[in-house]
């Protein structure tokens, strides 16, 4: 793409309530009135039909697929209406979230109940059991539905090796392992369990995207930055070079910003990463909400020099949209709070891309982006978020010109 | 009454640029002194997630009733001490759900002794049950507690 700050979205979008109760049960006329309130904002032309079919069918199968083709034509449709250059897979409307949805599909793998995770979130946790492998693709009917509703480019999110590993229980490869040492046994069989989900889970669904078409992928890999003892970083460089190795697409990471240590480590590691073309990285969510392109008024992006400094030289997708609750001032002209939600305005994104632009030295190495995926906003904020960081992307163009 | 003093961090430090030094780990000590001391309750300072072989020693030192470790970041073959205080040893895994077996518990904390001369061992889960689901919590206490059998008999 030739022109300057390209918008991309990084994942998902909040399910809408009709796509999650479709899923369950039938739905009512009155279920779809969200959608009919959407459809002429979205140019969804056909929406009428598409109801009508949902609701006669009686087929629990029938109805599914169309509620997931329905809900990821929106999702791509609310993108592309907000401006959005890439749309990704329309908000990652056809996967549960990102390590259930994958794990249902690995054979040797049994998810055994709920755990801690952090503060009152609680999730699903896997088993390896035995040696695992691929019960059946993941992400190909989703794409197959990409293909058909996309109108501009896109990425395929997919969830990361080691993430995956790091999120399951290791259970058979812990057992196999001889080591006298509990702590080596651990370490090994997280090496043999990362090995296994690389070729026997992620390269075949990669082959697969690939083949079908995906000419972008991005490796969400959030527990990477968890562990940021230099064994554990090896591994996680280790398992995606072995998971790019040989395909020939673009590949991006996206891993959130972690608050105890920031991008420093990551970044130290991100120039051994083979064919990483671009990072995906949040940095809004703690910017300041005030104009400006000196440092103090965007704190939020000190840590940019960390990857400029160790040598990674690819694009970065830069996070200039909050993502999560916002709390706190707005000065004049950076936005709106809206409960509690901060609308960024165009001026801020403008502010944000110029600022990283310094830093980075090249603006064509420069994505504009929300921090994260957006589920947790609601799709009138998420849009609104969206189309204002279209018109700031374009307002830092201008700048160019 | 009996307290236990949670202190993962005196282990298990990967989020700092510079690990802690002499002075950092006789500052916390110092800190817990003061908790304890001319305190009428009794005290436990339970270490997890990290190796607690290197203050191993010090914490020995501690005017507390006893001392807990996570066997599965601690290799027992790297300490070496005597001690009258109770010792809790963190010797299945609640980070996984492979459910440790009985014998291999006892075995581990028979390798312990041969290392430390101990008088009272508490066989315990390296750190809160809370990481894995409730239902392999229970048989990880069940394996304790055939373990903690199993190493009487032994005696």
């Amino acid at each position: 793409m030739s022109k300057l700050f390209p918008v991309q979205e990084i994942g998902s979008l909040a399910k809408p309530k009709w796509r999650t109760k479709g899923l369950r049960q039938p739905l009512s006329a009155q279920d779809l009135s969200e959608a009919e309130g959407w459809a002429e904002k979205l140019g969804i032309d056909d929406f009428h039909d598409r109801a009508k079919s949902i609701l006669k069918t009686s087929d629990d199968k029938t109805r599914t697929k169309e509620v997931l083709e329905l809900s990821t034509m929106y999702g791509l449709r609310l993108f592309e209406t907000a401006g959005i250059d890439n749309d990704g897979v329309g908000g990652e409307q056809q996967r549960v979230e990102m390590y259930e949805h994958v794990i249902k599909a690995v054979q040797g793998m049994h998810l055994l109940g709920h755990v801690h995770s952090f503060d009152y979130k609680y999730f699903n946790k896997g088993v390896a059991e035995s040696k695992i492998s691929r019960k059946h693709p993941i992400y190909a009917p989703e794409f197959s539905d990409i293909k058909k509703y996309a109108h501009r480019a896109v990425k395929v999110p997919i969830t990361g090796p080691y993430t995956l590993v790091d999120w399951s229980f290791s259970g058979y490869y812990v057992q196999k392992q001889r080591a006298s040492s509990p702590k080596t046994r651990k370490i090994e069989a997280k090496r043999e369990f990362l090995q296994d989900i690389v070729e026997q889970v992620v390269r075949p669904e990669i082959r697969d995207l690939v083949n079908a078409g995906a000419s972008w992928i991005q490796i969400d890999e959030p527990a990477v930055t968890a562990h940021p003892e230099p064994q554990e970083m090896e591994l996680f460089v280790e398992a995606w070079n072995e998971t790019v190795r040989g395909f020939s697409c673009k590949f991006s990471d996206h891993t959130c910003y972690p608050s105890e240590i920031g991008y420093k480590v990551l970044a130290e590691y991100a120039p051994k990463l083979d064919k990483c073309d671009q990072l995906a990285l949040e940095f809004a969510n703690r910017d300041t909400s005030r104009l400006g392109v000196d440092a103090s008024s965007r704190e939020g992006y000190s840590d940019l020099k960390h990857f400029v400094d160790a040598g990674f030289s690819g694009e970065f997708g830069l996070g200039v949209a909050h993502v999560h609750d916002f709390t706190g001032n707005v000065s004049s002209g950076a936005g709106e709070a809206v409960g509690r939600d901060l609308i960024e305005s165009p001026e801020l994104v403008r502010d944000r891309l110029l600022y990283a632009t310094k830093i980075v030295g090249n603006p064509a190495k420069i994505w504009a982006n929300p921090d994260c995926g957006l589920r947790t906003r609601t799709w009138d904020v998420s849009f609104a978020k969206l189309a204002n960081i279209t018109k700031g992307a374009e307002l830092a163009r201008e700048a160019f010109e | 009454m009996l307290f236990q003093l949670s202190e993962p961090c005196l282990v298990y430090q990967p989020y700092r640029e510079t690990f802690r030094d002499e002075s950092e780990v006789e500052l916390a000590l110092r800190a817990i002194r003061s908790v304890v001391e001319n305190n009428p309750g009794e005290f436990v300072i339970q270490t997890y997630f990290g190796d607690a072989s290197p203050i191993f020693s010090k914490l020995l030192d501690l005017p507390v009733r006893g001392i807990g470790i996570d066997l599965f970041e601690t290799d027992v073959s790297s300490l070496s001490d005597q001690t009258s205080k109770t010792l809790v040893l963190g010797v299945v895994d609640s980070r996984e759900s492979y459910v440790e077996d009985p014998r291999w518990i006892a075995d581990t904390a028979r390798k312990f002794r041969e290392q430390v001369d101990v008088q009272d061992l508490v066989f315990a889960s390296n750190s809160d049950l809370k990481f894995v689901p409730q239902g392999i919590a229970n048989q990880k206490l069940e394996a304790l507690s055939k373990a903690s059998e199993l190493f009487k008999g032994s005696r």
